[in-house]
Parts: structure tokens; sequence; C-alpha cells
């Protein structure tokens, strides 16, 4: 149960334009969720579609199974797709909609029924199967859609923002609900979305995408401890972006100085991108007065406090500290401050504007 | 509670003078309104049965039974049973394609539906006689092997398609575009054929548009005049619709037999805004009770959604 596309190009309109998906390969891996991530226009729900069929590739070549699936129309393909609009079939109750895929496939009565009650409990939808879509919750409806893919038994699943509709508390039940359905289910499964956090929480592979390519793929751990590019780490996670020059090998970050990348040459200038938790602000001991920020704001989060910091350069950054760290130093907008920086990627500044 | 109620009393009065005109502009207004209304609707519906009915019942039957005039029904229903058919499959077929593709020349051929209701009906008669007349475009080639189109049966109803073409069509892909494309989809993915999505998912879903588009077709199919009028060439017995057998009946002053046949085409008029205003009916409630049990849900809905550790 694999699913692997291969330089897989997308142009929609004139060619002219910037291809919605570039030359993009990836392998979804084999009963796990893999989750294609980006921003909204990077082409990832574009590349879910190619999967299921539902768009054409301009180039390239799909495979389910290692099945070469590119020219196959999506009724034979059999994948699960869910909508991030649910749609659920209207006319038809909880019940009709699950077995819909069944009758299509025209199995025996009594087999249908029985895998729709099924997959109703392994919804915990058991007492909805005569209600209508428009009788249930966004949550309940989503349930629905996922029960009507599972139905057919498909080789992947394809998840297209699925929670997207929904509202936070509902999203993240759902979320925790997917996690124990895959574990039950096993089936390998493809998940777009925009949410990091959902990407980082679900699934064991993560490819991000940005204007239609492949940013990195790999572990949710790697991509964020070991960002490729500065889109890598400012997307994932949120970051400071610190500029700066590389003086001696090093270029100052706050306080700090941070070794600069291997081959950059004195005077280039860099950006460090440092994650609002890998700073710390502490009371000035003995530095530099011209390296010292000024605190600007303190906003508390829960137990946190996000510490708005302007540089020296004039840079501002957000620090996020623990509530009883801060409290310990007894600073208030104003206050000059040190900023330490625990962890920093640095890269070579691009041209790009 | 007292001062509540006098709270009341006055927001109400204070509303009336905010949105409310003089009692004298008012009764003007509605006096006007009503005026109107009688004048352009009322009065002629009255006119047409009592003109109809002014020498009693039996006129009136004979009028009705007349063998020209039962051969006018005949020929209106003749019509009206191939000019909605034709346009219910011409029109999904429009819709689908205009809703569901994108492709080049879309604007153009949606223009092109609206053509038919753009245009006089007068022209749209004289465009099937300058094609199939006698000295049309066909004409030589159909009398050589003798069809007569024009100023016969197939010339009417070609008309009357021509013209109702865009009620079906129009109703429908308000609709289609409206609903979307992803329960089509959806449908394609769990292995459904084009026809099985026709069939089960897009027909049932645009149902109702579609019911009321075949209404207002069939209404329009039936009352049509000018473009058939043209085409017909008012062959008693043979090529008069209902609508051309009034103004010949009314042309000769058989004034009983001109609006005993009105009657009738007022009565099926009747009949269609009937049905129409049922199929709204029947739609707005089961929305209203898909609402309402909707509501009745949402709170035991949140409750139901607690998921943790509910999987065996």
């Amino acid at each position: 149960m694999t699913v692997r596309v291969e330089h897989i190009v997308k142009h929609f309109g004139s060619s002219s334009e910037a291809a919605a998906v570039a030359d993009v390969s990836f392998a979804g891996q084999p009963k796990a969720i893999t989750t294609l991530l980006g921003p909204s226009g990077s082409g990832k729900s574009t590349l879910l579609r190619l999967i299921a069929g539902l768009e054409t590739p301009d180039s390239g070549r799909v495979f389910i199974d290692d099945q070469d699936v590119t020219t196959l129309s999506p009724q034979h393909r059999n994948v699960g797709f869910v909508f991030q609009s649910y749609a659920l079939f209207r006319h038809m109750t909880v019940a009709e909609n699950i077995a819909f895929g069944m009758k299509i496939r025209r199995l025996p009565k009594e087999q249908v029924q029985k895998r729709v009650a099924e997959l109703l409990a392994l919804v915990q939808l058991p007492e909805y199967g005569s209600r209508f879509p428009a009788q249930l919750s966004g949550g309940q409806r989503q349930r629905v859609a996922l029960a009507r893919a599972l139905a057919i038994e498909p080789k992947v699943l394809l998840l297209d923002e699925p929670f997207g509709a929904l509202d936070t508390q509902v999203r993240l039940e759902l979320r925790e609900w997917l996690i124990s359905l895959h574990e039950q289910t096993g089936i390998t499964t493809i998940l777009v979305t925009h949410d990091q956090e959902e990407a980082l929480e679900l699934s064991q592979h993560v490819v991000l995408l940005n204007k239609g390519r492949v940013a990195q793929a790999g572990s949710p751990h790697d991509l964020y401890d070991h960002p490729a590019d500065e889109f890598v780490a400012s997307f994932l996670g949120g970051a400071n972006v610190i500029k700066s020059r590389v003086s001696d090998g090093e270029a100052k970050v706050g306080t700090q100085s941070v070794r600069a990348p291997a081959g950059a040459s004195e005077g280039t200038p860099v950006q460090a991108f440092v994650r609002p938790h890998n700073m710390r602000v502490r009371r000035p001991n003995g530095d530099s007065p011209k390296d010292l920020g000024k605190i600007e704001r303190l906003t508390r989060v829960g137990g946190y406090v996000k510490v708005y910091v302007s540089l020296p350069s004039g840079e501002s950054v957000v620090v996020l500290m623990s509530k009883g760290d801060l409290e310990a130093l007894h600073v208030e907008p104003g206050d000059s401050v040190a900023v330490d920086v625990v962890d920093a990627k640095v890269f070579v500044q691009s041209y790009s504007i | 509670m007292s001062g509540l109620v006098t709270q009341r009393a006055k927001s109400a009065q204070r509303r009336d003078t905010q949105i409310g005109e003089s009692v004298l502009v008012r009764v003007l207004l509605i006096t006007l309104a009503l005026a109107f209304l009688g004048i352009f609707l009322i009065a002629p519906i009255v006119t047409i049965f009592s003109a109809a009915f002014s020498k009693g019942t039996g006129p009136y039957w004979a009028a009705l039974t007349q063998d020209d005039t039962l051969s006018a029904v005949w020929l209106t229903l003749l019509t009206a049973g191939i000019a909605v058919p034709l346009n219910v499959v011409f029109g999904i077929a429009a819709a689908w394609l205009i809703s569901k593709y994108d492709f080049w020349g879309k604007s153009i051929l949606i223009t092109v539906v609206d053509l038919p209701f753009s245009v006089s009906p007068v022209i749209s008669g004289l465009i099937f006689v300058l094609l199939f007349g006698a000295r049309g475009w066909f004409g030589p080639l159909l009398s050589e092997h003798d069809v007569k189109i024009i100023f016969a049966v197939p010339g009417i109803v070609m008309a009357t398609t021509f013209v109702t073409f865009p009620l079906v069509a129009r109703e429908l892909i308000a609709v289609m575009q409206a609903q979307g494309s992803d329960e089509e989809e959806a449908a394609l993915t769990l292995g459904a054929s084009g026809l099985q999505i026709l069939l089960r998912i897009t027909l049932p879903k645009v149902r109702w548009g579609l019911l009321y588009g075949v209404i207002l077709c069939n209404a329009r199919a039936m009352g049509e005049f000018g473009a058939v009028s043209v085409v017909s060439g008012h062959i008693r017995g043979l090529t008069n619709t209902l609508p051309l057998q009034v103004e010949i009946l009314y042309n000769e002053y058989n004034f009983v037999g001109a609006f005993a046949v009105s009657s009738l085409l007022c009565a099926l008029a009747l009949v269609t805004l009937c049905v129409k205003k049922l199929a709204e009916w029947s739609v707005s409630s089961r929305q209203a009770k898909r609402d309402a049990s909707a509501r009745a849900l949402a709170v035991p809905a949140s409750s139901t959604v607690s998921l943790e550790g509910v999987i065996p």
C-alpha cells in the first residue's frame, strides 16, 4: 500500500503562469500518515487531487501500490478521498452515504448492511444511520465522510484539509480520534493541511511544499530542528529573523555570536532564524550597552509570557519565557535587557526580496 | 411588570413613527397597490370567466367541444409534450456542461442559451420560416422529399422548443453552480461512472430546480403565441394551437368561444402556478424541518463528540 509521485508538473490556465505543482516527487510511507504541509497556494491540495485522479498532470507519473495509475480514471483508482467541505450526498441518509461505494460495487445487500453498521460504530455514530447530513454537526459530518471513504476498502486514504472547516475544540478532538482510527485500520494515509501543529502531531513523515515545489521532506523533528532553508525555518514553528553580517566566521545574533554557515566569506549578509523559546532575556551583566535591547511589551499566553524586545539594530523579536522565569527577573516594559540565544539557524541571505 | 409593558408599548409606538408613514399616506399607498392589482390582474381573469359564461354553461360547453377547439387542445398538448421533454434533455446537458466543466467558448455558450429569451418571439418564428420555408435554405431539399415543416406540426414544435429552451437550462445552471461539484467528485472517487453520478447524485440534487424549470417551460410552451403564429399558417383543425384558436375565434366575433378557450388556457396557467407553489412549499417545509431537527440536535450533538477512549 504505497503512494509515489514522480516529477509531477501541473499548470492551471495558460502555461506561462507559474505551475501549481512544479516537478514534485515524493513517496508516502506505507501504513503511515504522510502530511503534505504548506501555505495556501503551495500546490498541496492540487497534488492530492492529482493522486486521486481528480486532476490530470501535465507530466510526471503517479503510482499506487507500484502500479502506474497516471492515466487511470479516479473511478478505478480505489482511493478514499475526504473533502474539507465533507461533500456528503445531501439527499441520502448517513447510512446511504456510507453504503454508496459498496452499492456501486454491487456487493450483496446483507454484506453492505453489516459493513455500514461496523463503520458507523467505528466513527462512533451508531445511532445516526437514518439521519440526513444536514442534521449533523460539522465534526459528525466529517466522520461520516471518513466512514464513506473507508467503506470501499481503499488502497490509500487521501484527506484534503479534513478539519479545516471545524472549530478548534472539535478539531483537536478529531485529531486524536484520527490517530486512534489510523492505529486501528493501518491504512496508508496522505493528509493535506496548512496547520503545522496538525502535521507535526498527526504524522511521522512531513512533505513541506512551497510554491509548487518540495521545500523539505522528512520526520517532523528533522524539519523543525534542521530546516533546509529560510522558508522551512520560518514556516515551521514561527521564528524571529535577525539580520547580520559575517565577521571572523561568526555572526552576531542578539548579545551572542553564532557560527556562520560554512563557506560564507567575511561581510556576507546572513539571516539567523531563532525560535521564540530558544531566546532568553536577562538583566544586563557587564554587556556593552550597544548590544542591549529594550522591552516593548509583555503579553501573557497561558503559563507563558511573550516578551517583545527591540534590538539595537532596530529589529523586533519575540521571546517566549515561562511566567516564573520572567517574574524572577523583575523587568518591565522600557527596561534594557540582554538577549541570549540558545539555538539559532543561520542562512546566507538570499537576494530575493 | 407594568413598567415592562409600557416600555414595550412605547417602543412599539416609536417603531411606528420611525418606519411608518402617516395614516393618510398609508391608506393611499395601499389603495393604489390594490387598485393596480385589481385592474391588471384580478379584473382580466374575472372578465375571461364572466365573458366565457355570459350565455350560460351550454354555449360555453359547446364552444369547448367544437372539433376545431378540440384539435387545438390536442395540438397544444402534443407540442408541449414534445417540447418540454426535449428541453429537459437539452437543458440538463447544457447545464451539466456549463456548470461542471471549463472550456473555451463557455461564455459564448451561456449567451447562446439565453438567446431565445432576448429575441422577439416573432423573430424566433421567422428564423424557422427562413430556414425551412418554401424559399428558405432547406426549402428546395424539403419539398423534393415531400417533407413539410413550416405551416405544419413539426414547425410549431420546433418554434416552441426554441422559444422555451432557456427555461430549464437557466434554472438548472443556477442551481448546479450554487451546489458545486464536490459531491460528484466524491462519487467519482467512490467508483461511480458518469451515468451513475448523473442519475444518483446530480439529478436528485437538482430535482426541485428541474421541476421548477419544467413547470415554467410547460406554461410557456402551451401559451406561446408569437413564434407559433408565424410558422403555423393558421389552418383550422390542423395547425392551430390554443392561443391561435383564441385569436381566430375573437376575430370572428365569437366572443363566447374565444373566452371559453381563454378560460381553458387560464385554468392551465393557474394549475401550473399551483403546482409551482406546491413545489416551493414542499422545498421550504423540508428545509424548515431539517433546520428544526438540526437545532434540536445541536445540544446532544456537542455532547456526543467527546471521543476519548471510546474506540474498543
